[in-house]
């Protein structure tokens, strides 16, 4: 089955960079060829083109949420919000996909986001927080061992 | 979203603010007198720091793919920018067909970023109605108005524009092929080809935005009243790049001001935009306000004799005597002849000009991609020169965008300097939202949503780039309208969740 895990995140600002983190060590964990790895920095109308062609998607990103550092939040498009009205540029993810889906485009029949709480991603740097850094095994952890066990139902099924 | 009325009418303040996975917001926020009319109205973003900081120690070559990241949105502005200030900083002259590559790029970066705002930010005020419930005007009610098949068609003219700055860029969205002296990468003739049949489509979907714009838009009279308002007018400054012909130029050129009356204030080479341009600064605001040096800062209001400016399509078409490309200049000859000529003050004609000038990049696209030259190998001029500093100026699509290095010898940056379109705009965005505030809050007016959008309306004509202006994140900052009192009490404020 063609799959992709899409990581999202600026890889200058800190801690934006975590879901491009995640989302390359998830992809090593769980180690199987038919899997891609896509990283990028993109809004709701580019990233619904990336996941073209793709039968299932696990989208990594990150949420600012100091308090709760390391926190993963599971969702699917469906929780994701339409803004009311748009004030700036682009689309949300959810609204993209609800466009795409609407105009029948070849878009994963599961998508799966994952949200993880981050602690700084204001500040320019390369490095992820100490707090983030702490974090991550966790994280990696969880998200994989859900994602191989999401597959492995929708296999079953 | 919903303003929550309070008996206390002559005491309101309006706030429409946004949540989202960004902790930095906009701020627009409305003053009431004690009659209940807009006393003052403020445009505030925060200021996230570090940027320069971020850059000040690293090689000048790694700007491009740096300054990219600022924004989600225009990165490729961002790297024009950067690669030309670089060119300048390394004192060397790109070969013919790198200058053209990097055209080629910027038109089919063009063409997908006014598309964009035209049919899912700006075009669904006036294809659904900008008193329309919000959770339809969006571009899932464009398409619903306008049709599956249009939706499409938006799709697949994004999907191939960006596909076609991939191959020139290096990676999608954000390119990695801008050097000093020249790009990194060539095209071949099968993908100068492919590139040939995405203009190809790309200047039948300008003519096919155009129709839209005239069917759903302009054939509206209530639209093209709400276009003409006074509401949404200023007479101001217009600034914009040209040719060497005084026509439009989104990549390179002389930069041009005309005066409110239309009639050329200055023309001046890029790298002298110290000598016209200061920037005011306000206690309220970390963003500053760019103003004309030879006029002065009046505060923020419009006229001959205050020194604000607007860039963006609109002010481009202002400061310029026509389009480039033939399509274009039909279309530019229609808009001015439906206005009432040059130059056009209205705000909210911008995304009248918008369409014009994606029809101008696809047509450009097209050409290069037939270009001879385009397939050449020579692309790339090696430095020889010691670097010391250099300024690159593109039109981004939200207006004019300055990148501005200082190296050491070993071209080694110590100081950066960006003016972004949004800053530029800054004054102008202010005054827009106050006059619509004015223009439909009254005393005794019920705040409804959509009054408060067609104030939004104001300030989403020039598309600003809030991430921009604030050098700083990435892309989609959302906006806080609030509205207070004459004793500073918020009594109402938007929301969106």
């Amino acid at each position: 089955m063609k799959t992709l895990i899409l990581g999202l995140g600026n890889p200058i600002l800190s801690d934006d960079a975590a879901g491009l983190e995640v989302a390359r060590r998830v992809h090593s964990l769980l180690g199987r060829k038919e899997i891609d790895l896509i990283e990028a920095a993109t809004g709701g109308l580019q990233t619904v083109q990336l996941l073209i062609g793709y039968e299932r998607a696990v989208i990594i990103d990150v949420i600012p949420d100091r308090e709760h550092t390391g926190r993963v939040y599971r969702l699917s498009p469906q929780e994701l919000g339409d803004p009311s009205s748009q004030v700036t540029h682009g689309i949300g993810l959810g609204q993209a996909i609800r466009w795409g889906r609407k105009i029948g485009l070849d878009l994963p029949r599961t998508v799966v986001i994952y949200a993880i709480a981050v602690n700084d991603p204001w500040t320019f740097g390369e490095e992820l927080s100490p707090e983030m850094e702490k974090a991550l095994p966790d994280i990696v952890r969880e998200i994989g061992e859900e994602v191989a066990a999401l597959w492995a139902e929708e296999t079953d099924a | 979203m919903s303003p929550e009325q309070t008996s206390a009418a002559q005491t309101k303040r309006i706030t429409i603010d946004p949540i989202t996975r960004l902790e930095g917001h906009g701020r627009i926020e409305i003053f009431l007198n004690d009659e209940g009319d807009v006393a003052n109205a403020y445009f505030q973003v925060p200021e996230l720091r570090g940027f320069e900081r971020f850059c000040q120690g690293r090689p000048a070559e790694e700007m491009p793919v740096i300054t990219e990241r600022i924004c989600g949105v225009c990165p490729e502005a961002h790297h024009m920018a950067s690669t030309k200030a670089l060119d300048a900083v390394f004192k060397v002259q790109p070969p013919p067909a790198a200058i053209k590559l990097r055209r080629l790029l910027y038109n089919a970066f063009y063409v997908a970023d006014h598309a964009t705002h035209f049919y899912a930010l700006g075009g669904p005020d006036f294809v659904v109605g900008p008193e329309a419930d919000p959770a339809e005007r969006n571009i899932l009610g464009v398409i619903a108005k306008v049709g599956l098949e249009l939706g499409g068609q938006v799709l697949t003219a994004l999907r191939l524009c960006h596909e076609v700055v991939a191959m020139l860029g290096g990676k999608y969205v954000h390119p990695t092929c801008g050097l000093p002296g020249g790009v990194s990468k060539g095209l071949s003739e099968e993908e100068r080809a492919k590139v040939e049949e995405v203009a190809t489509a790309a200047v039948d979907f300008g003519k096919l935005t155009v129709s839209v714009l005239n069917d759903v838009v302009l054939a509206n009279k209530d639209y093209l009243d709400l276009i003409l308002s006074d509401a949404y007018t200023h007479r101001t400054y217009y600034m914009g790049l040209v040719d060497e012909n005084n026509k439009v130029d989104f990549y390179d050129g002389m930069i041009r001001v005309v005066d409110p009356d239309g009639k050329e204030f200055a023309k001046f080479h890029p790298s002298e935009y110290l000598d016209h341009i200061s920037e005011h600064v306000e206690p309220w605001t970390y963003l500053k306000f760019p103003y004309l040096k030879r006029i002065g800062w009046k505060g923020l209001q419009d006229g001959k004799d205050s020194g604000i400016y607007r860039v963006a399509p609109l002010a481009r078409l202002n400061a310029a005597d026509g389009m480039a490309t033939p399509v274009a200049q039909a279309e530019y000859e229609r808009m001015y002849e439906t206005l009432g000529g040059k130059p056009v003050h209205q705000t909210l004609a911008t995304h009248w000009a918008r369409v014009i000038e994606l029809v101008q990049a696809a047509e450009q696209m097209l050409e290069l991609s037939r270009d001879p030259e385009i397939t050449s190998t020579d692309i790339r001029t090696i430095p020889t020169e010691i670097p010391e500093e250099g300024v690159g100026v593109v039109e981004a699509p939200r207006g004019t965008l300055f990148h501005h290095y200082w190296t050491d010898e070993r071209g080694v940056i110590e100081k950066v300097n960006l003016i972004v379109a949004t800053g530029n705009n800054h004054g102008a965005i202010c005054m827009s939202i106050k006059k619509a505030a004015e223009g439909l809050i009254k005393k005794g007016t019920v705040i409804t949503e959509g009054l408060l959008n067609k104030v939004e309306m104001a300030f989403r004509a020039y598309d600003p780039c809030l991430a921009c202006a604030t050098h700083s994140l990435p892309g989609q900052m959302p906006i806080i309208v609030s509205i207070y009192d004459s004793k500073g009490k918020l009594v109402e404020e938007l929301r969106r969740d």
